[in-house]
């Protein structure tokens, strides 16, 4: 049977389709299960970075479609989980490199060795966002609770419905429960009011992703942080898993530290 | 006359009034285009020189005529010497032939194709042209246009940055955050309406007038319906037995 293929992305540029990208590739994986992820942003890479495999590079996603190297030469092994793989873009090309039908060709292709396909999409909606989704069976949307964002993850949806996938689900990312609760950032059900789709997850704004994509590492292995949870809670619901939301409101720290230290975000 | 040509008889209707001519082709699948030219064509033969010149319109009801009968059409009146002015149409598509042929179209009034033993419509009917409307029964997102020559319904949500373009009324059984622009086109007196549960566009415009949403938002929405009333869009709240 073969594996699922899942695009993620999101229309505005810097919500988190990387990172998210990253973090449920490797949960999954922790899972047991089989991973490939795939960077489709060519000319702008970054999935290689944010898994610490940027040195490992010989062959990318451009070097497969143009025949210079077998998918199997391409595909890099993460350095510490056998079960998850890379299939990196190519740096000094642009996204007119390779057609939706070569990428669907590929995905498929993966998907015959793999549980799960999880392939990073570029912001934007031209080219390269085709690229993206040419061989998805299902997409998620990743998103800020922000107007702009929202505005772009509403195109990005009329566009997925048009070219009739499934309904993609919503990963609502970089919350902070407390401008919420001020009033000065959207909620998550202001967000469904627009967007009408179901939410797959909810990731708080979290210190500890910036700290860990620094260091090439995925956030969760941090088991403080509370957005590695939440990408592990994502992961389990892919997995068909009924995981109930983390509840955001509660401090993450012990009362002695928040008065001494000051409350940590 | 041969038995059952009395129904053929009702199919071509032709009245005189103070404009000129109405020949009326009935609108009904059962008698084919073909069939109507020649009981048209007799008719004319047997009315001789009394046609001569006239000023005629001819309503084909929501007939969807071709651009080949058309042509005979005309060529059937160029023949008997009578002036086809106008083709009363209310097929999208039909109307798209006359333009192509260069024969002025008219959208239907209250008088459609209609046998006379057919009920009247009633008299306090809607007084605007009886062009198709079109219903969509989704949400509009952004970047999505929905454009149509006459009335649009939507039974959903228009999305910011999402647009309708209606040559007619506008109604939104949703929520409105996008743009819509009502009446485009219409050159006579300007009584486009839109509604909506609630209308809270980021552009109105009906006609040529244009309004802009306000920069403050209140938390409570009740339907309305927007007009144009002196030159500027006037918005109301919906209240039963408003026209």
């Amino acid at each position: 049977m073969p594996g699922k293929v899942i695009t993620i992305t999101s229309g505005k540029g810097g919500v988190g389709k990387t990172t998210t990208t990253a973090n449920l590739g490797m949960s999954l994986a922790q899972f047991g299960k089989k991973v490939a992820v795939v960077d489709a942003d060519i000319g702008l890479r970054n999935l290689d970075v944010v898994l610490g495999l940027e040195n490992r590079i010989v062959y990318d996603l451009v070097d497969v479609v143009e025949g210079r190297a077998r998918l199997r030469q391409a595909l890099i092994k993460d350095k510490h989980t056998n079960n998850l793989c890379l299939l990196p873009a190519a740096q000094t090309r642009d996204k007119n490199a390779v057609s939706p039908a070569q990428m669907a060709d590929i995905c498929r292709q993966l998907a015959l060795e793999f549980d799960y396909v999880l392939v990073d999409s570029p912001a934007g909606i031209e080219q390269g966002f085709r690229n993206a989704i040419a061989g998805a069976d299902s997409i998620l949307i990743v998103t800020v609770a922000e107007v702009s964002a929202v505005r772009d993850a509403d195109r990005i949806i009329g566009l997925v419905e048009a070219a009739e996938l499934p309904t993609p689900e919503l990963i609502v990312n970089r919350l902070k429960p407390a401008m919420v609760k001020r009033g000065d950032m959207m909620s998550v059900e202001d967000v469904k009011e627009i967007l009408a789709v179901p939410v797959i997850g909810i990731v708080p704004e979290d210190e500890s992703v910036v700290i860990s994509t620094n260091r090439g590492e995925a956030v969760i292995f941090d088991n403080t942080s509370r957005a590695g949870k939440a990408f592990q809670n994502i992961s389990r619901r892919l997995m068909g898993e009924s995981v109930p939301f983390l509840n955001l409101d509660e401090p993450k720290q012990g009362l002695l530290s928040r008065i001494f230290g000051g409350e940590k975000r | 006359m041969a038995p059952g040509s009395d129904k053929k008889n009702t199919a071509v209707t032709i009245k005189g009034n103070a404009g000129g001519l109405l020949v009326r082709l009935l609108d009904d699948e059962e008698y084919l285009f073909s069939e109507l030219l020649n009981e048209l064509e007799g008719r004319l033969e047997q009315s001789g020189k009394f046609f001569l010149r006239a000023h005629t319109s001819v309503d084909l009801g929501r007939r969807e005529v071709d651009q080949s009968d058309l042509e005979l059409l005309q060529g059937l009146m160029a023949r008997h010497e009578i002036k086809l002015e106008k083709i009363i149409s209310g097929s999208n598509s039909t109307r798209s032939v006359a333009r192509r042929v260069g024969i002025e179209f008219l959208l239907p009034n209250r008088e459609n194709t209609r046998l006379p033993h057919q009920p009247e419509r009633e008299t306090n009917a809607v007084p605007f042209d009886n062009a198709e409307a079109l219903f969509v029964r989704r949400t509009l997102r952004s970047g999505q246009l929905l454009k149509h020559h006459g009335d649009i319904c939507l039974l959903g949500d228009l999305n910011p940055g999402a647009q309708i373009i209606a040559g007619g009324n506008v109604i939104v059984w949703g929520i409105v955050r996008g743009v819509i622009e009502a009446g485009v086109g219409v050159t006579t007196e300007q009584k486009s309406v839109v509604c909506a549960l609630q209308l809270t566009p980021s552009l109105l415009r009906i006609g040529e007038v244009l309004a802009r949403a306000p920069e403050t938002h209140s938390r409570n929405y009740y339907p309305e319906i927007a007009r144009v009333n002196n030159g500027s869009i006037v918005i109301e709240q919906w209240k039963p037995h408003r026209k």
